[in-house]
C-alpha cells in the first residue's frame, strides 16, 4: 500500500486565509492514520497566484484541494487511505 | 478568536480585494466592482436567499473596510463614492464599530419560550418559581406573558422536562455592559453611552455583521504617498499570529511600505517597572490592592461602569502610551500605526495624539496578501533593542502580573489574581471588590478583558493555542528583564 503525502500551505495568503486552523488536524492524522499517511507544513505551493479567495490550499499526493477546512481535509484523507486498502 | 470561520474568509477576501484595488490604477471603480466580482451573474449562491443579498452584505462590509459606518448608509451612494470619499478623510471616526444591517435581522429577539416539550404537568413548577406571574398554563401547556416576563431564567431551570428555552441573540448576550440591543425592527444597535468595545459581539455574532470601521485606506494613503514617515507599532500579541520568526514578520512589515517597525513589548517594559514601583508603593502606604491597567476594554470599563474601581487601578500608562513615547522621539512628525487583535485600542488610540491608525491582524494580513509579501520567504531583520520576555508576554492572560511579580522585590506579599476575560459574573466580582475595599487571597489584579489574553482577541488570525504556542518559542529566546 503506497503512503498518502499531505502538504499543508503554510504561505502567507493560506496562512491568513486559514490554513493556520487545520494545524490540529496534524496533530489527529498523525494519530490515527500512524505510517499511512505522511502530513506536514510546506513553504508556498503557488497556487495562490490565481485567487486568493480559494485558499486555503492543500496538496495530497498529486490534487490540490482548495478552500480546505478541518472537515474537508479529513473526509478526504479518510477517502484516499481507504481506497488504497 | 471567532469560530466563526467562514464570514471571516469572506471579510478577509473583501479586504485583500480592497487592497489590490488601491494599488491598482483604477481605485475607485475597481472597489465598486467587488460585490459582482465575488458573486458574478449565475454563480452559487452559498450562504443567503439569493446573489443580490450576498452582493448587497459584501458591500456593507466594503464598506465598513473604507471606514465608514453603515448606520450612515442612504443606500443611494455607490461604493465608487464611498471609495473616493476615503481617500479625502482626515481622520478616523471614534466609534470603532458598525452594524451591517443587511446581515443582521437573523436572530427573533430574546425572550424565553415554552417548547413542545412541555407536557402540562400537574406539578407547575415554572408557574410556581416565576416571581413576576409571567407564566400560565394554558390548553395543557405552559405560556410565557412577554410583558411580565423578566427574563431571569428561573423557569428554565424549575422545568424537569427541560422545556423551556431561553431564545439567544448571540451580540446581547455576548456583551458584558448589555450595550448592545435589537431595536424594533430586529436589528442590533450599539450604544455607545454604555460600551466598552470590546469586540465580544464581533466574535459572537454567527453573521459576522458587527465590523470594525477599518484604518487601511487611511495608512494605505500614506504608505502610497510618502508624504510622511509610517511607522507600525506591533502588539505582543501579533507576534503569535504570523508564519515565520518574528525577525521575518518585520522584514515583511517593512515591505509592506512601512519606514520602520517596533514591538509594543519594548513599551511592556516600561510598563512593568512603572507599575512594580507604583504598586510596591501602594502596599507600603496599607491599599488593599491594586489592578493593572493595560487592557484597553477594562480601562473603557471602569471609565463607565465601575468609577468606584478607579482609586484601585494602576495609573500607570499602557505599553503602547510608552512605545508610541519612544518611537515619536525619534520619528517626530510621523504617522504611528498600531497593530493588535483589539477593537478597544482603536478608542485609545482615538484618545491618544501620539497615535494616528490601527490596523487589525486580519487587515495587515490582507496588505500582506495583497501586495504579495511571502513572510517565509523574508530575511531576519535585526533588532538592537530586543523587549524582555516578560514584555514579550503581556499578550498572554497572566503575562501582565507575571511581569510585575518578576519585577517586585517582596515577592512574598505580592499575590497576583488573573481576571481571565470579562463577563457579566467578573464584573460583579470586580464591583464587589471596590465595595469592600478587599480582593480575598489577592493583592495584584490583573484583569484581560478577552480569554487568554489578547491572544484571544476577536480579529487575530491565528487560535488562541497555536498562537500560545509561537509567543512561548519567542520568549525561549528571550531575555529576563533586569530587576535593578
Amino acid at each position: 500500500m503506497s503512503k498518502v503525502t499531505v502538504k499543508i500551505c503554510s504561505g502567507t495568503t493560506c496562512f491568513i486565509m486559514g490554513s493556520n486552523q487545520l494545524s490540529d488536524v496534524i496533530d489527529t492524522i498523525k494519530k490515527t492514520y500512524k505510517d499511512d499517511v505522511d502530513i506536514s507544513w510546506s513553504n508556498c505551493l503557488n497556487q495562490c497566484s490565481t485567487s486568493h479567495s480559494k485558499a486555503p490550499f492543500v496538496k495530497i499526493n498529486d490534487d490540490f484541494l482548495s478552500e480546505v477546512t478541518p472537515e474537508k481535509l479529513i473526509s478526504e484523507i479518510k477517502k484516499r487511505v481507504e481506497n488504497d486498502k | 478568536m471567532t469560530n466563526n470561520a467562514q464570514s471571516i474568509h469572506i471579510k478577509k477576501d473583501i479586504l485583500v480585494r480592497i487592497v489590490r484595488s488601491f494599488f491598482s490604477d483604477d481605485f475607485e471603480n475597481k472597489v465598486n466592482a467587488i460585490p459582482v466580482e465575488m458573486r458574478p451573474k449565475n454563480c452559487e449562491v452559498p450562504y443567503r436567499c439569493c446573489i443580490h443579498k450576498e452582493r448587497a452584505i459584501i458591500r456593507d462590509r466594503a464598506i465598513a473596510d473604507l471606514g465608514f459606518a453603515m448606520e450612515d448608509d442612504d443606500e443611494i451612494k455607490s461604493l465608487k463614492d464611498y471609495a473616493h470619499d476615503a481617500l479625502k478623510r482626515e481622520q478616523p471616526d471614534e466609534k470603532p464599530l458598525t452594524v451591517l444591517e443587511d446581515a443582521c435581522k437573523g436572530c427573533v429577539p430574546s425572550k424565553i419560550y415554552v417548547t413542545d416539550l412541555c407536557k402540562g404537568c400537574v406539578a407547575r413548577p415554572c408557574e410556581k418559581t416565576c416571581r413576576f406571574g409571567a407564566i400560565t398554563v394554558k390548553d395543557g401547556k405552559s405560556h410565557v406573558d412577554g410583558s411580565k416576563c423578566k427574563g431571569c431564567k428561573m423557569c428554565i431551570s424549575a422545568c424537569p422536562y427541560n422545556a423551556i428555552v431561553k431564545l439567544a441573540v448571540p451580540c446581547e448576550d455576548a456583551c458584558p455592559v448589555s450595550a448592545i440591543a435589537k431595536n424594533e425592527a430586529g436589528l442590533a444597535v450599539i450604544n455607545y453611552d454604555e460600551c466598552i468595545s470590546c469586540g465580544k459581539c464581533v466574535a459572537n455574532c454567527p453573521f459576522g455583521a458587527i465590523h470594525e470601521k477599518s484604518h487601511i485606506i487611511d495608512v494605505l494613503k500614506h504608505i502610497k504617498s510618502k508624504d510622511t514617515k509610517v511607522v507600525a507599532m506591533f502588539a505582543p500579541a501579533i507576534a503569535g499570529q504570523f508564519p515565520g520568526t518574528i525577525g521575518q514578520f518585520k522584514t515583511a512589515i517593512l515591505k509592506a511600505g512601512f519606514d520602520d517597525v517596533y514591538e509594543v513589548a519594548l513599551g511592556a517594559d516600561v510598563t512593568t517597572k512603572t507599575e512594580a514601583k507604583e504598586f510596591e508603593e501602594r502596599m507600603n502606604n496599607n491599599e488593599p490592592f491594586m489592578t493593572t491597567s493595560c487592557c484597553a476594554g477594562y480601562n473603557e470599563l471602569v471609565k463607565k461602569h465601575l468609577n468606584e474601581l478607579k482609586p484601585y487601578v494602576s495609573t500607570t500608562k499602557t505599553p503602547l502610551f510608552y512605545t508610541a513615547e519612544i518611537v515619536k522621539e525619534k520619528y517626530k512628525d510621523s504617522k504611528l500605526v498600531f497593530i493588535s487583535p483589539c477593537v478597544a485600542k482603536r478608542k485609545e488610540v482615538y484618545d491618544n495624539p501620539n497615535i494616528d491608525y490601527v490596523l487589525n491582524s486580519e487587515e495587515l494580513g490582507a496588505i500582506f496578501i495583497g501586495r504579495k509579501i511571502e513572510i517565509l520567504d523574508c530575511e531576519e531583520k535585526e533588532t538592537e533593542k530586543q523587549p524582555s520576555r516578560q514584555g514579550r508576554n503581556y499578550g498572554i492572560s497572566g503575562g501582565v502580573a507575571g511581569a510585575v511579580y518578576h519585577m517586585v522585590k517582596n515577592k512574598e506579599n505580592t499575590k497576583p489574581y488573573i481576571i481571565n476575560g470579562l463577563n457579566k459574573e467578573e464584573i460583579r466580582n470586580l464591583k464587589k471588590f471596590a465595595k469592600t475595599g478587599s480582593c480575598p487571597d489577592c493583592n495584584l489584579i490583573e484583569v484581560m478583558c478577552c480569554e487568554g489574553g489578547c491572544i484571544g482577541g476577536n480579529s487575530n488570525i491565528n487560535t488562541e493555542r497555536n498562537a500560545k504556542k509561537k509567543i512561548d518559542e519567542l520568549l525561549n529566546k528571550s531575555e529576563d528583564q533586569k530587576t535593578e
